[in-house]
């Protein structure tokens, strides 16, 4: 009488094997790429611009451009706060003068 | 058309050791170490899932995955484990995936095992293409984890220590899980036996 593996172990041996594609590295290899490109779809504008930076032409451009947004824009502002107006500008806006006798009718004497 | 030719003894007696270089060298980023890689492992891997999930054609797709996966996990791989056991574990999981997606997205296959048909006449009078459906059939009955170690056992060759790491069970529990999807196929086979 044979042990029980004896007779099992050659019958399960009859469940054949079977032969990878001709193919297949190729098919994976192609899968590889597919992947690396959804990844980089997949990476967010965060990951982009850390991997754009670390350009060193790349990192001066935005240096350069960001300095003069924000040179611009703090002359903008500063340019507005210290503008004044001195009364001799004003003058044509005195009384006796047609566009003070407007100015004074429209706001009703409280300039 | 996928080719089905008979089961050697043991279809992966790999020894790791000569294969460090070429893993350093994959894990490096060297496409070409890569490819020689998968020339030389996609025979078991791919046999080892269609084992699991007894269709050839799912088992190439998921076998083409298993090496996706081993490319983009490569830098995760310990040398201190054998290449073939970590492979292993990760054709596991890419199979285990394939069978839960089966689950959520029932189909019928055209080329699925079928289910095992009654006995009806005496073992000769079967032919082996008939023997094989047969045995797949029984093996695929079986729940995952005993399949999953009878497959590395019977037909992959791996010992109980192996099975176990990539298992990630004890070897007792192997040992236990084999005993179990043996007497399931010597009772399913039983016209085969004798």
């Amino acid at each position: 009488m044979k042990e029980p593996d004896e007779q099992l172990r050659p019958l399960l041996k009859q469940w054949g094997e079977i032969e990878p594609k001709a193919n297949f590295e190729s098919n994976v290899l192609r899968r590889i790429r597919l992947a690396q490109a959804e990844q980089m779809e997949r990476v967010g504008l965060p990951q982009l611009l850390r991997h754009w930076l670390w350009q060193p032409a790349m990192a001066v451009a935005v240096v350069m451009v960001a300095s003069a947004i924000i040179g611009s824009s703090v002359g903008i502002l500063s340019a507005r706060g210290t503008a004044t107006v001195t009364p001799s500008e004003l003058q044509f806006l005195g009384s006796g003068t047609l566009a003070g006798a407007y100015v004074k009718a429209s706001t009703g004497g409280e300039r | 058309m996928t080719t089905v030719r008979p089961a050697p003894t043991i279809l992966i007696p790999v020894d790791d050791q000569p294969e460090v270089t070429l893993i350093e060298q994959a894990r490096a980023g060297d496409e070409v170490a890569f490819e020689e890689l998968m020339r030389h492992y996609k025979r078991p891997v791919l046999n080892f899932v269609y084992r699991l999930l007894g269709n050839a054609a799912d088992a190439d797709d998921v076998a083409q995955e298993v090496f996706v996966r081993v490319y983009q996990n490569l830098r995760d791989y310990s040398p201190r484990k054998r290449f073939s056991t970590w492979l292993f574990a990760l054709a596991r999981n890419a199979a285990i995936d394939r069978l839960r997606w089966r689950e959520r997205h029932p189909t019928t296959p055209l080329d699925s095992v079928p289910d095992p048909p009654m006995p009806t006449g005496v073992a000769e009078e079967v032919n082996a293409h008939e023997i094989g459906a047969q045995i797949a059939a029984a093996v695929g009955s079986l729940p995952e984890d005993q399949r999953t170690a009878l497959v590395l056992a019977e037909y992959q060759g791996l010992s109980y220590a192996e099975i176990a790491e990539i298992m990630r069970c004890s070897e007792k529990s192997v040992e236990s899980r084999l005993y179990r999807a043996k007497q399931t196929l010597r009772e399913k086979l039983r016209h085969f036996l004798n």
